[in-house]
């Protein structure tokens, strides 16, 4: 029988040359639910997510229920090679993924067209960060973890990645993300928040 | 698992390709070969011996200089934790990066050296022992380089660093290369034998510390 998604933490913490980057924390996060953890810089917002991740290691408990394939993670590092051409960068992931989804249906949905043979040292910041939403599109998973997803995109991207995130949701997934955002990523039904002080 | 390898194999040539770095290590290691015939100063033939010794220290610090790439842009650009989070197991990228650096650092050396032997010093007789020597000790050079050169990754002396700690443990492998390629009609081959033995072990031992080193700097 299929397990309901969930994600379960109880006082998690982490140490960094034995120092607690954070309080302990304890929450729950279900299927079509999105938490979103707020807090000053250098409360440990990006730890939080690494730890997540099983990027770092931790003291408590994260019980992860009904999770599908791999855990889709978007960070501050974009993982792109400056010599390599946007749509080297597209081939490459969707191998790694063995994803069936067809490289054209991704740049039309990110509307790479105008970027797709240049190399990714021609991009500009948000255009880079964009890119990195890619790798999410060929998952067949139902876990994000985005670590300030928001930061130096504009207008229409900041829409695109809203509604990728919004569909995410409504399709009984799971988005745990970091953002000093405001206003209409609030808006999103079933959400809930975690400030760490 | 297979298919993964290959991928990030193909990546990773094409990577060095598309940066140059390619180019980079046989450029150096013709450049350095060539100071040895200037400093002797002598438009004459270099004696064999030290025309093999030219070619084996070459080798070594072409291998040191391309050590230091082996890992560095993926760890910098974040490309070794979308590996990790994506579950993409370590031990083949490690494995691609490996045969990928021998590609561009050893291979094109081990072809190239016998000829560089032959005019340096005029002989040809130890070509075949020269080329059987660097194509066991080159491989071992990568497997050795590789761990070190993940445990360098947090460093910022990385560069002087890396020789300082890779050189005691290439020097073993350069006595018995060296060894190696100066025999003469003998059928023992004693150091063809070991220099097997350690890429043997080699080739499972290394990868996997180098994998270890890998996940503890990440965390």
């Amino acid at each position: 029988m299929k397990k309901k998604l969930s994600l379960t933490v109880t006082k998690l913490t982490c140490k960094r040359n034995s120092i607690s980057i954070f309080n302990p924390l304890s929450f729950k996060v279900s299927e079509g639910q999105m938490l979103i953890i707020k807090g000053k810089n250098g409360r440990g917002k990006t730890t939080l997510i690494h730890c997540l991740a099983g990027l770092l290691s931790y003291q408590g408990l994260v019980k992860w229920k009904g999770v599908e394939g791999k855990i889709g993670y978007i960070g501050h590092k974009f993982g792109l090679k400056e010599h390599e051409t946007v749509y080297d960068f597209i081939k490459f992931w969707k191998a790694v993924y063995g994803s069936k989804v067809s490289i054209d249906e991704v740049v039309e949905f990110f509307s790479l067209f105008n970027v797709l043979f240049s190399p990714i040292a021609f991009l500009s910041f948000g255009q880079k960060k964009k890119l990195t939403f890619v790798r999410l599109y060929f998952f067949n998973n139902n876990v994000w973890l985005l670590d300030e997803p928001f930061s130096g995109m504009d207008d229409n991207n900041r829409e695109l990645i809203f509604n990728m995130i919004e569909s995410h949701i409504s399709n009984k997934g799971m988005v745990v993300l970091s953002t000093h955002e405001k206003g209409r990523i609030l808006n999103i039904k079933n959400t809930k928040e975690l400030v760490i002080e | 698992m297979n298919n993964l390898f290959y991928i990030i194999l193909k990546k990773d040539l094409k990577d060095n390709l598309l940066s140059n770095k390619a180019w980079f290590t046989i450029s150096f290691f013709l450049l350095c070969l060539i100071i040895f015939p200037l400093a002797f100063g002598s438009s004459q033939y270099l004696e064999l011996n030290v025309s093999i010794s030219a070619i084996w220290i070459s080798t070594l610090f072409a291998n040191l200089i391309a050590l230091d790439h082996m890992y560095k842009e993926d760890y910098n650009d974040g490309t070794l934790l979308y590996y990790i989070v994506n579950k993409v197991p370590l031990v083949i990228v490690v494995y691609a990066k490996c045969l990928s650096h021998w590609l561009f650092s050893g291979l094109p050396i081990i072809l190239i050296a016998p000829l560089c032997s032959y005019i340096f010093s005029g002989y040809n007789e130890n070509n075949l022992n020269l080329f059987i020597s660097l194509i066991l000790a080159t491989p071992i050079f990568t497997l050795i380089g590789s761990p070190i050169a993940a445990l360098m990754l947090g460093s910022s002396l990385r560069g002087a660093a890396l020789t300082f700690i890779t050189l005691p443990f290439y020097l073993p492998i350069i006595i018995f290369g060296v060894m190696g390629t100066n025999i003469n009609n003998s059928n023992i081959n004693a150091e063809f034998y070991l220099l097997l033995a350690i890429l043997s072990i080699g080739i499972i031992f290394f990868p996997m510390i180098t994998v270890k080193i890998l996940k503890n700097i990440i965390n």
